[in-house]
């Protein structure tokens, strides 16, 4: 059975169908990240599978229990964390952790443990209110931590921060994902791939592709030819309606070209340039990286 | 006969066991609103307004200020998330 | 640790950190001082202020201490004590809401209910402090200034008028549950609380349906030691409109779909 099972899952808004059919599943110990650009409905699954915002169709379950009656057992660390200004670090621990019903002399030490892994012992008798972004995105942690939940769903835990708070917490992530079950938005390709072994791409509320790091590489892969020559862009310009060709992108005296049939491009793409006398630098076929596919995936859904 | 207050010395004596405890009152909500408005991160034009109200207006500038203005960002609605967003017709 | 005693603690934490625990009961006793304090010393003050231009005579009626008393409730406690308690609660369902914490928190092990009974727990206990405290002080002064009064009237009509007030307080929650922003809630609950305490001054049958109307059952306990007829209609009727009020926030938000962080 698995950890997590999502199927169909649904969610519209009037007429506006912000998730769509979404399929997937989470196993005990996976770390998985939930991957697409602003507003691909990254929120909103999350929402729904911690049951504050209401499906519109499809079924939630888990460990083969309904969704709404489970919640307990996730931990959860909201895309903007908010939490009550006049409370100290250490009461909201403990706050957090009486609803969960933890009692109150190994809430003590699960709350000093807590503090420690994501450094917030020195300010625990701050005021929430007096904290730097970084520092509630920890207390976030923290508290989504505090009832050793069976699955961690975190939603964008470092896009808000800057480049050594996002360093910090992301060497944090790594440390917790060794013992929990993780579920992670990001719009970022980098984090995702530096935290998990699994990926769940999606765009405009549709799931473009789900698997391991690896599988999504070799499955979706395409090799692209890079050309390099000065004046690209009166070259690249007449080759744009030709039907080998998928995509051209042009960066610099630089094109990246897709082409439908390695074999068959690469021959109409060197006659061409011999043809037109195009003075090229550079021709070379390459794959393409993560980043591209998940480029290519979001454009072109 | 005359206008304008005319007070003896032994009806001061009588009245001021009366009085004594709305002054105390006074004083202490007079207090720690005004400490508690100095030790705020706010700036200084927000510090002298509300400075003023917790001075020149008695007993009520005090709850004025512990009511609204100690109310925060947090009170607030946060960022558009609450409220609802334009649906796009498909 | 019981959840909502948890859920109570933190109320009484917010309470002590914002100062309400401080201002709400001082409040109350500046208005309990304010009534014995200004009819005993009024004729002498208009004496003072060098009497009334000739032709003019004013004759202010000889109170007693209960009527003193009484007046203490109608004229303080149910005017500007009213408004108080809308400004104390008005918030109270509507921040958490909007900020999302509301939403945030039911994701734990509680329930809309448990949340919502801490909220009304927590500032029963705070109003009951504040107007106890405020009527003691009211007692105190006119004792000294009038004469004593019977301690059990006065504990029987202050009982029956703080029902009056956990009316108010859970309209107020009704009312914060059911809108969003907190001056809106302000206005829409002193406007309603206002004119039920108003039309008390009619004639009229429907009064005995008026939670209002508590209060001056109140006042005829102090001074008479007697009830109004119809004493227990308006009572059950109160705490029936007290329960009402409680199911209609729950059911409320819990069809909703709160905002959330
Ligand atoms: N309450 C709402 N009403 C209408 N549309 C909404 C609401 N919440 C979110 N949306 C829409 O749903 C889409 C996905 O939003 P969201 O899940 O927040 O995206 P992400 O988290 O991936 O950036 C957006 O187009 C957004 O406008
Ligand atoms: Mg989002």
């Amino acid at each position: 059975m698995h950890l997590l099972q999502v199927s169909q899952l649904q969610k519209k808004y009037g007429n506006h169908e912000v998730v769509q059919n979404v399929d997937f599943h989470i196993n005990q110990g996976e770390c998985v990240a939930l991957l697409g650009p602003n507003g691909a409905g990254k929120t909103t699954i999350i929402k729904m599978i911690l049951d504050i915002n209401k499906l519109t169709g499809g079924k939630i379950l888990l460990n083969g229990k309904r969704h709404d009656q489970m919640r307990k057992f996730i931990g959860y660390l909201p895309q903007h964390p908010t939490f009550y200004p006049w409370m100290t670090g250490r009461e909201l621990l403990i706050f957090m952790g009486g609803l969960s019903n933890i009692e109150r002399d190994i809430l003590e030490e699960r709350i000093n443990e807590l503090l420690k892994l994501v450094g917030l012992s020195e300010v625990e008798n701050q005021l929430i209110g007096t904290y730097s972004g970084g520092m509630k995105q920890r207390l976030g942690i923290a508290q989504a931590l505090i009832h050793q939940p069976k699955l961690l769903i975190m939603d964008e835990p470092v896009s808000a921060l800057d480049p050594l708070g996002r360093r910090d917490i992301l060497e944090l992530l790594k440390v917790i994902k060794q013992k929990s079950t993780i579920l992670f938005s990001t719009h970022i390709l980098h984090d995702a791939e530096e935290l998990c072994d699994k990926m769940l791409i999606i765009n405009k509320g549709q799931l473009l592709v789900n698997g391991s790091i690896h599988q999504i590489i070799e499955q979706t892969q395409k090799p692209i030819f890079i050309i390099q020559a000065p004046r690209l862009s009166e070259w690249t310009h007449q080759l744009m309606n030709e039907d080998l060709i998928e995509s051209i992108e042009l960066t610099g005296n630089a094109a990246k070209v897709r082409v439908k049939n390695i074999e068959q491009g690469r021959d109409w793409l060197l006659s061409h340039i011999l043809k037109a006398q195009l003075p090229i630098q550079k021709f070379e076929l390459v794959q393409e990286s993560l980043e591209e596919i998940f480029l290519r995936m979001v454009k072109s859904s | 006969m005359h206008y304008g207050y005319h007070i003896e010395i032994d009806e001061i004596g009588a009245w001021l066991p009366l009085l004594l405890p709305i002054l105390i009152l006074h004083l202490i909500l007079f207090s720690v609103a005004l400490v508690d408005l100095l030790k705020r991160d706010q700036s200084t034009d927000y510090k002298w307004l509300w400075g003023a109200v917790i001075i020149l207006v008695n007993i009520i500038g005090p709850i004025l200020y512990f009511v609204l203005g100690r109310r925060q960002r947090s009170d607030a609605p946060t960022s558009s998330k609450s409220t609802p967003k334009k649906v796009r017709k498909s | 640790m019981n959840r909502f005693t948890v859920l109570l603690q933190k109320e009484w934490l917010d309470a002590k950190r914002s100062y309400k625990l401080l201002w709400l009961p001082v409040v109350f006793m500046f208005l309990g001082i304010l009534q014995p304090l200004s009819s005993f010393y009024l004729p002498e003050i208009l004496k003072m202020a060098g009497g009334l231009p000739d032709g003019i005579t004013i004759t202010l009626p000889e109170l007693t201490a209960s009527e003193v008393l009484a007046s203490a409730l109608t004229d303080q406690f149910d005017q500007l004590g009213l408004i108080v308690i809308v400004m104390a609660t008005m918030g109270i369902i509507a921040s958490d809401k909007n900020n999302g914490m509301l939403a945030f928190i039911l994701t734990r092990n509680t329930t809309l209910v448990e949340y919502l009974l801490s909220k009304l727990v927590g500032h029963a206990v705070m109003i009951a402090g504040s107007i106890f405290l405020g009527f003691l002080t009211a007692v105190f002064y006119t004792f000294y200034l009038y004469q004593a009064v019977s301690v059990a009237r006065i504990a029987a009509g202050l009982g029956v008028y703080y029902i009056w007030c956990l009316f108010m307080l859970t309209f107020v929650i009704a009312i914060g549950a059911l809108l969003s922003r907190t001056p809106a809630i302000a206005l829409l609950s002193i406007f309603v609380l206002i004119f039920l305490k108003t039309i008390t001054l009619l004639e009229g049958g429907f009064q005995i349906l008026n939670p209002a109307h508590l209060s001056n059952q109140a006042v005829s306990i102090i001074t008479s030691g007697n009830v109004l007829p119809h004493f227990f209609i308006t009572m059950t009727v109160s705490v029936l409109l007290i329960v009402f009020c409680l199911i209609f926030a729950t059911s409320y938000l819990s069809r909703k779909e709160l905002p959330s962080m």
